[in-house]
């Protein structure tokens, strides 16, 4: 099959073929690079843009430790204080993917000269040990999930790739009594668990296996005859015969008591962590959603930097343009109450004192590329003017912050929707997807003007931005539709212009915007329904994305849980229904309410998708209507205006 | 200018009051109420650490002026150039409202600001309540809570019945709408505003939720308390500020007789918000349509009522048997040595649920159970303690019994009483062979 064909996957077949229209990206004829967001259905191109990815992962862990496969034990202590059992599910899916793809490195670790070295017959010898001990022990290792602690939870899931198959290996021949749990492949490793216990829990512990490993040699086990040796030799030592082990347990109490203290603290936090780590593998590279809360914000941040991160964060400041005017905003008043410390100028420390603030946008939700560039001009301002006398410099960047709100925002949605009235006439059935403030401005704009023309809002859950659009646009007076994007078959035979919003254009002419919106697009494109952007140029980003993989947000999957009493992931509001209304709300649940505990269900809620440039027909902006592909042009010919 | 690295979010005020409901504990001879132990801790200590948790660096305490003398000691001892806490006394007549406290340390209040009252104890983590604030930008959210269902207080002579209270909650987005103190009210029914359920159809009215004391305020409000104080005498905040506050919501004439929409437009003009544009442009926020074609008055005033889970414990020490409670509570959650540096005979026997200060010496054959015991006490042989709180410097004799007592600091038990469910005020002296039931032993004062 032509590597073209695949760009129209997702459209159906009759669709117009692609490779006849003269698109920008044509010339690149890799077949993964033109494959469109919407293409997640589509398998082939799924599994070739997925494997290069995931076979990265288990590459480096099994590279990494090649002890691993001879050492079980010493994975468990570098895989202790990490919360891997609820990734367990994902992790495996990810490895048996990667397991069929990298199956030489699987051979090459089962090569692996270590087996030849002094160890094997010991360690086989314990691994059998383990699994005699049997479920008493396996008891006391899955009890607690306590044990871990904030480390990341990628770093830990390769460490249990890494111990995976090795254990399965070991298992596969020894003993099927390990494989037993459906199949799940690692064993929870004791160490973690160990550090959980109390002293005398592992004290226990020791002397059981202690117990269990003398009785073995008394049954007249095979091998091992030196190490228990060893054992007779020195009953009381306190160490048990597994190295590994007995650095374990020779920490010092304190240590270990720290760290029981540490654990209970945040079980509840890790808990919750764990839960989110039902990541899917496709996704995997992009940031786990995240859930903001100021107890981690440092306490020296601005207050109206903070409260902007959490609004964000809860999604209550949302669309580009009011994430980056609410940025600037919050910095303009960080930067008014700033005092400059001693030793050192204003103009000099700003940086110092933005970055951290910055950082913790990022942590409350991933830079939009509005406020990536609002930010990039600010920073190119105040290393510009560097000279100025504190209170001037001061002054000068609130200026700034003020005329880019103006110049790039405020004004240049005023220009685009004077341009975009000549595009409006009496009689249009205007198609418009989710909600852009700009496009709001535009449609209100034309109402005004007395044009007679009839709205479809076409909406999509969790979010449902497009319901505000309506209420703003019917409580003006306009006529309008609203459907969900299901209906967008259905709708589209009567419109005859589409008017989008944009979070970002990209270099290639793509338009990055609110997921979904690839699907209005393509769609109105067969219908050779013109499809109009909306999109300030200071929205443009030198950046170049081909697909909505690479590059993405992941909303919290909880959105897609219920739809009726959604507040966006607002804690404390909800919190008040449990007390009151808690059983209303668990009715109102629905069926995927218990959706974490369910071991093969994952959740993906992306935020943004990629229209491919030949989707769209024109973009207005402040500078004029331009094709999309125009997106370098006025890039190269505007940054220099821009940057004074 | 002195450089300040942070500028400041909140500036707290914790109001140590007199505590009525904790009569006769909160004597003269004994202690005020901010400093009464609760798992031989101030009480002043807990709010103190929730502040100093929360990150607010800024705490001013509101004392009266009978106890302050004894609060200020301990402040300046415990917390004065140590830890990220600025505590200013603030000492008020006796008599003074909540409201009025405010109004006249108004000067000093440059921020928005948290109020709490020194008998809360919560384990509320404080970023979750701050960022309600923080998010919504209501003008007072306010904490509520459902009180747990106690063992039953074993106290019983001076039970004051709990006021009760309506709260009306906005099901979907968590505003306060509607308050009534059912002190007035004692009929099955009550009225509601037909405006009310209009603009708030889905209505959560409960009077199972009671109020925190633990409330955020814009930094206008004080502007207005000091409005609400002059023209009141002994105003209150539950009482008068926080009702006037969620009236105004709906009540536009209220509001504009009270005052509340002069003092409010005045400080939005002197501090405009910073982020009108950001939320106006937001693709969430719902239009903002002020000047709506009905006509109708859209108040600018919002109040929040955080609801704490039912797992995470909030209790007030309010009134004897809530102390009791609190008290109980926090004995048996402390992860603090149980009995540190006390001398303590081998053959008494000392429950896991107790507590026992320094220094304290118990004697033989004697037992404690489900109960606390403060620091300096002497007690006697043979005597057994049972749910009780022994405040510092209590003096035990041989052969006392005690059941549900509060013994305040410096008072005597002589030998063979047995005390069941009584208080015994500061320094009093129990004859021997007391026995008494619920009673309250207090030295008379001409007052």
């Amino acid at each position: 099959m032509d590597p073209k064909k695949k760009t129209v996957g997702f459209v159906p077949e009759h669709d117009i073929n692609t490779s006849d229209l003269p698109s920008p990206g044509s010339s690149n004829n890799n077949s993964t690079i033109n494959s469109p967001v919407s293409a997640l259905s589509n398998t082939p191109d799924l599994s070739s843009a997925n494997t290069p990815l995931l076979a990265s992962n288990p590459g480096s862990s099994a590279s990494t430790p090649p002890a691993s496969s001879t050492q079980p034990r010493s994975i468990n202590k570098s895989g202790a204080r990490s919360s891997y059992e609820p990734m367990k599910s994902s992790y495996e899916e990810q490895w048996g993917l990667a397991d069929r793809a990298s199956g030489s490195q699987k051979a090459h670790k089962m090569a692996s000269p270590r087996d030849g070295s002094g160890f094997p017959k010991d360690q086989q010898q314990q691994q059998a040990g383990k699994q005699k001990e049997g479920k008493g022990k396996r008891v006391s290792i899955s009890s607690p999930v306590i044990s871990a602690t904030s480390k990341d939870a990628k770093s830990s899931g390769l460490g249990i790739q890494g111990s995976g198959p090795a254990s399965a290996e070991a298992s596969g021949s020894s003993s099927p009594a390990q494989a037993g749990p459906g199949g799940k492949g690692p064993q929870k490793p004791s160490a973690p668990s160990q550090k959980s216990m109390t002293k005398a829990e592992r004290r226990e512990l020791q002397e059981k296996q202690k117990a269990e490993k003398a009785a073995r040699l008394q049954a007249g086990l095979p091998a091992s005859g030196k190490k228990a040796a060893q054992v007779l030799a020195q009953p009381n030592s306190g160490f048990s015969p597994n190295p590994t082990k007995s650095l374990a347990s020779s920490f010092p109490g304190v240590e270990a008591e720290k760290a029981i203290a540490a654990a209970a603290e945040s079980t509840s936090q890790i808990k919750k962590r764990e839960k989110l780590t039902k990541e899917i593998g496709l996704f995997a590279h992009l940031d786990p959603p995240k859930f903001a809360n100021t107890a981690s914000a440092h306490k020296d941040l601005h207050p109206a930097v903070v409260n902007v991160g959490l609004q964000m964060a809860q999604f209550k400041i949302c669309g580009a343009n009011a994430r980056c005017v609410a940025t600037m905003s919050a910095f303009r008043k960080a930067i008014q109450d700033y005092q400059t410390p001693p030793n050192t100028t204003l103009s000099r420390h700003m940086q110092t004192y933005l970055n951290p603030h910055i950082s913790y946008l990022v942590t409350c939700r991933p830079m939009a590329v509005s406020m990536g560039n609002a930010i990039r001009y600010l920073k190119y301002e105040i290393g510009n003017n560097l000279e100025l006398p504190d209170e001037d410099a001061r002054a000068l960047y609130l200026e700034k912050i003020d005329n880019f709100i103006r110049d790039r925002i405020t004004m240049a949605d005023q220009v685009i929707t004077s341009l975009g009235l000549n595009k409006i006439q009496d009689g249009d059935v205007i198609l418009t997807y989710a909600r852009s403030s700009v496009v709001q401005g535009l449609l209100l704009a034309a109402h005004a003007k007395g044009i007679k023309f009839r709205v479809i809002v076409v909406d999509s859950r969790p979010r449902f931005e497009g319901k505000q659009l309506l209420r703003a646009l019917a409580s003006a007076g306009v006529s309008c539709t609203y459907v969900l994007l299901t209906a967008i078959g259905h709708v589209m035979r009567e419109v005859n212009k589409v008017i989008l919003g944009a979070h970002s254009l990209l270099s290639n002419g793509a338009l990055y915007s609110r997921a979904g919106t690839a699907v209005v697009a393509m769609s109105a494109h067969e219908r050779k329904i013109p499809v109009i952007v909306l999109c300030e140029t200071y929205k443009f980003s030198d950046r170049v994305q081909l697909d909505s993989f690479v590059q993405n947000e992941i909303g919290n999957p909880d959105e897609l849980v219920n739809d009726q009493n959604n507040n966006f992931g607002h804690s404390s509001s909800r919190r008040y229904d449990s007390v009151t209304s808690s059983a209303s709300s668990a009715a109102a649940g629905g069926v995927l309410s218990g959706w974490k505990e369910s071991r093969d269900l994952k959740l993906l809620n992306l935020l943004y998708d990629l229209t491919p440039s030949e989707f769209v027909t024109v973009v207005i902006t402040e500078v004029g209507l331009i094709p999309c592909t125009s997106v370098p042009v006025i890039l190269r010919e505007y940054l220099p205006m821009i940057q004074q | 200018m002195p450089y300040r690295k942070r500028v400041p979010e909140f500036q707290a005020v914790i109001m140590a009051g007199y505590g009525n409901g904790l009569y006769p504990l909160t004597e003269e001879s004994n202690m005020p109420k901010a400093l009464l132990p609760i798992a031989n801790q101030p009480m002043i200590s807990y709010p103190l650490s929730w502040l100093e948790a929360s990150g607010v660096s800024d705490v001013i305490v509101v004392s009266l002026n009978s106890g302050s003398k004894k609060l200020g000691h301990y402040l300046d001892r415990v917390y004065e150039g140590s830890g990220s806490l600025h505590i200013t006394l603030e000492v008020v007549d006796d008599n003074t409202g909540t409201a009025d406290a405010l109004a006249l340390i108004k000067d000093k209040i440059k921020t928005d600001f948290i109020v709490i009252s020194c008998d809360l104890l919560t384990e509320l983590i404080p970023h979750q309540f701050l960022d309600m604030h923080r998010s919504e930008d209501p003008t007072v959210t306010a904490l509520f809570f459902e009180p747990n269902k106690g063992e039953g207080g074993p106290s019983g002579s001076s039970k004051i019945k709990d006021v009760t209270q309506y709260v009306g909650i906005d099901a979907n987005n968590s505003q306060l709408v509607y308050l009534n103190n059912s002190d007035v009210m004692d009929s099955d029914e009550f009225s509601l505003r037909m405006s009310l359920l209009s603009q708030h159809p889905v209505l959560n009215i409960t009077r199972l939720l009671q109020d925190g004391h633990l409330y955020v305020f814009k930094r206008w409000v004080i502007d207005l308390i000091s409005v609400v104080s002059q023209k009141r005498n002994m105003a209150s905040i539950k009482e008068h500020v926080l009702p006037l506050l969620v009236k105004s919501q709906q009540q536009k004439v209220l509001a504009d007789r009270e005052g509340v929409t002069k003092v409010m437009e005045a400080a939005m003009a002197a501090h405009p918000s910073t982020q009108k544009l950001a939320l106006s442009l937001s693709t969430t926020q719902s239009p903002e349509n002020t000047e709506s074609e009905k006509g109708e008055w859209k108040s600018p005033i919002k109040c929040k009522a955080f609801v704490a889970a039912k797992d995470v414990y909030c209790g007030r020490a309010n009134s004897i048997p809530n102390y009791f409670e609190v008290n109980r509570y926090y004995t048996k959650i402390t992860d603090k040595v149980r009995n540190p540096g006390a001398t303590i005979q081998v053959q008494t026997q000392v429950g896991a649920d107790s507590l026992i200060g320094e220094d304290t010496k118990i004697g033989d054959r004697s037992s404690v159970k489900k109960s606390t015991i403060g620091a300096h006490c002497t007690i006697g042989k043979n005597v057994k303690i049972v749910n009780s709180i022994v405040m510092d410097h209590a003096v035990l004799e041989d052969n006392v019994k005690l059941e549900g007592c509060i013994i305040c600091s410096g008072s005597k038990v002589c030998e063979k009483s047995t005390l069941k469910d009584c208080e015994v005020g500061g320094g009093f002296r129990v004859e021997k062979d007391t026995n008494s039931r619920n009673e309250q032993l207090v030295d008379f004062q001409e007052q």
